[in-house]
């Protein structure tokens, strides 16, 4: 097992001066990732998707709970943990110094770890996410998107790490721009572990093996994606799978009574007041369901199930 | 516009760098025959209006009580250039028996015109190096309270509001006040500097913790902690370097409050001190309205803090409005 979350709660509190009622953008998460293993992390706006992200980075602190990366606290670990897991950001208009050249922003990660071979690197990796030579040194504000977003890319993997986290590295880009980097994410994914986040279910599903859903700060299910496209465990699975994109909102089999507004947070079940199956008991959030399956486990939290 | 503020203070430093071979005399050579003399005319064109060599006639007191004076046309002499003299290798020099005065003299014979020069490297440097002081004070504490937040922001911040909440003048004269009148010209000099700095960094702070409050959380900078770049690195490379734009707007804009800063302490004796020239200090003479009506030159200092000011202000408008245009 490479990267490890254990009962992770983050809260907000404000600042220093003005403090206020904690936020929880993150309740009592815990999930694994393996060593090159893809795991796609699915939730909508505000799900706390970021957050987990920055997490694995150590932008964020636990408030409660601890992250382990191959068995050790991320935050034992000093500058080393840098090199061992990188992140793509989701907006590449601000991913990149704009005073960088583009060979000066890959490079600037091994510099700042004391790299020798730095020159024979960068090379390498900027022709691993197709970026031509002409565009080497260019500065990083003169590149499209989809470009940015390569040279992010080649400069999350400069360090060859253990675990990339690529948060929404789609959402800003053109559709056709968007798969193309997909295609980039599925070509690269099998070098190191790869965490995939996206509030889109069909990107999502291309990408990784294991997704998990997110809503309104909590694990609603765990499945291997294959698994999951056939037959969502949770009814926001399905509410998920019945609703993706098509071609004219008038065929929407689903409607989203409620969510765009700011998601449940409390104590129940985040899905509960779209949830078909809606109970008394979704008040209080359900305890955590094993289902075994032919290639793992699969991990649901519903009361359908207990 | 932006040219002709930029000529202004090029001229300016220039005096000020190069005095010693630009004033033609020392900024405390005193000459007891020629109080208050006025300004020498230079005689460029002879009577039939041909460009010649320029030449000066000599003054003659003819009124020792109310110090007027007449040309006294039976002598002249030539405006020596490039030419060393019993005070150096100067620029223009003419023989002692006649005085070139360009700006008249003060109260005690002393050259206006060398004293201005004089004055203007102390005038000047006093806002350099306070600017420089305070932007060094301003960047520090900004960036510390922008990039940590927290406790040390708001400690910072609450500083700041109690050093800008005190009207910077009376501010100034109570730091002048904690030290003794009477020291030597160095400290004092440097001690002026202290207390303009110390009064000026607060806003900038401010307004560096404000911008690098709002490119801390820009992707790059958090992708530059997430790949172990040191805070020192990302500060400097990533979060100042868009703040450099307003801080060199600002620096031109906060020089002149520091020029007319040190002038209002010299004015009120409790800047540089006689007979060390600055601009403050010259302009103290000028206080009572006989001097200003019969002896205008007294007030030439007053002109170059004018323009001197008016320059950096326009230069610093030019700026925004150049950067504007670019976009
Ligand atoms: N610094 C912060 N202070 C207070 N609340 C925050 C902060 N950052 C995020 N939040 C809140 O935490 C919740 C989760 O935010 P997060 O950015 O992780 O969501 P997300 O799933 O990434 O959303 P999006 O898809 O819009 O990027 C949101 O409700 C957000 O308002
Ligand atoms: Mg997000």
């Amino acid at each position: 097992m490479l990267l490890e979350l254990k009962n992770i709660s983050v809260a907000y509190f404000g600042s220093f001066l003005f403090k206020r009622k904690p936020f929880f953008a993150l309740k009592n998460i815990s999930f694994s990732v393996n060593y090159r293993e893809s795991v796609t992390i699915l939730g909508e706006s505000g799900s706390g998707k970021t957050t987990l992200g920055r997490l694995t980075v150590r932008l964020v602190k636990p408030t409660e709970g601890k992250v382990f990366l191959k068995g050790r606290n991320i935050f034992s670990y000093g500058k080393e943990y840098t090199r061992k897991v990188s992140m793509v950001f989701q907006n590449p208009r601000e991913a990149l110094n704009p005073r960088y050249s583009v060979w000066e922003a890959v490079e600037e990660p091994l510099l700042v770890h004391g790299i020798k071979n730095r020159k024979e690197i960068v090379e390498k990796v900027l022709t691993s996410v197709d970026i031509e030579e002409k565009l080497w040194f260019r500065k990083t504000y003169q590149l499209s998107g989809g470009q940015k977003q390569r040279v992010a890319i080649a400069r999350a993997l400069a360090l060859n790490p253990l675990l990339i986290v690529a948060d929404e590295p789609t959402s800003a880009l053109d559709l056709s721009v968007a798969y193309e980097i997909l295609e980039l994410f599925k070509k690269l994914k099998h070098k190191q572990s790869l965490i995939f986040i996206t509030h889109d279910v069909r990107m999502g599903t291309k990408v990784g093996e294991k997704i998990i859903i997110l809503l309104g700060g909590r694990i609603l299910e765990i499945s291997p994606v294959k698994e999951f496209l056939e037959k969502p465990l949770h009814p926001y699975g399905v509410f998920l799978l019945n609703n993706l994109p098509v071609e004219s909102p008038y065929k929407r089999k689903g409607n989203l009574k409620g969510m765009e507004l700011e998601t449940l947070r409390d104590e129940g079940c985040p899905f509960r007041i779209n949830c078909p199956y809606n109970h008394e008991k979704c008040k209080l959030f359900p305890p955590e369901r094993i289902v075994k399956v032919e290639n793992g486990e699969r991990r649901v939290w519903c009361w359908i199930y207990i | 516009m932006k040219y002709l503020a930029l000529g202004i203070l090029f001229t300016f430093f220039l005096l000020a760098i190069f005095a010693d071979f630009i004033a033609p005399y020392p900024y405390d050579l005193q000459n007891r025959e020629a109080p208050y003399h006025p300004p020498t005319r230079v005689h460029i064109l002879d009577s039939s209006g041909r460009l010649i060599h320029p030449y000066v006639h000599p003054y003659r007191l003819v009124n020792p009580i109310f110090k007027t004076y007449k040309e006294d046309k039976s002598q002249k002499c030539k405006v020596e250039f490039f030419t060393q003299t019993p005070y150096g290798f100067k620029l223009f020099y003419t023989p002692p028996r006649c005085g070139v005065y360009l700006l008249g003299t003060d109260k005690l014979g002393r050259d206006v015109f060398s004293r201005l020069v004089y004055g203007a490297r102390i005038s000047l440097s006093v806002g350099l190096i306070g600017v420089g002081i305070t932007f060094l004070l301003g960047i520090l504490f900004g960036s510390l309270a922008g990039y940590y937040g927290g406790a040390i922001d708001a400690a910072v911040m609450r500083l700041t509001e109690v050093l800008m909440s005190i009207p910077a003048f009376y501010l100034m004269l109570t730091l002048r006040a904690i030290f003794p009148l009477d020291m030597p010209s160095v400290a004092v000099f440097f001690l002026i500097i202290f207390i303009l700095s110390f009064v000026g960094w607060a806003g900038l702070a401010r307004v560096i913790r404000g911008l690098i409050l709002s490119y801390r959380s820009y992707e790059y900078v958090l992708a530059a902690k997430t790949y172990g770049a040191s805070t020192f690195r990302i500060i400097f490379k990533h979060i100042l370097p868009n703040t450099y734009f307003y801080l060199i707007v600002s620096a031109t804009s906060a020089i002149p409050a520091y020029i007319l800063g040190e002038a209002s302490l010299s004015l009120l004796g409790l800047g540089i001190q006689e007979p060390y020239p600055s601009w403050g200090n010259m302009l103290s003479e000028a206080r009572s309205l006989t001097v200003i009506t019969f002896f205008p030159w007294i007030l030439s200092p007053g002109v170059a803090i004018f323009l001197v000011v008016v320059a950096f202000n326009i230069l610093g408008d030019t700026l925004v409005s150049d950067k504007e245009k670019i976009g």
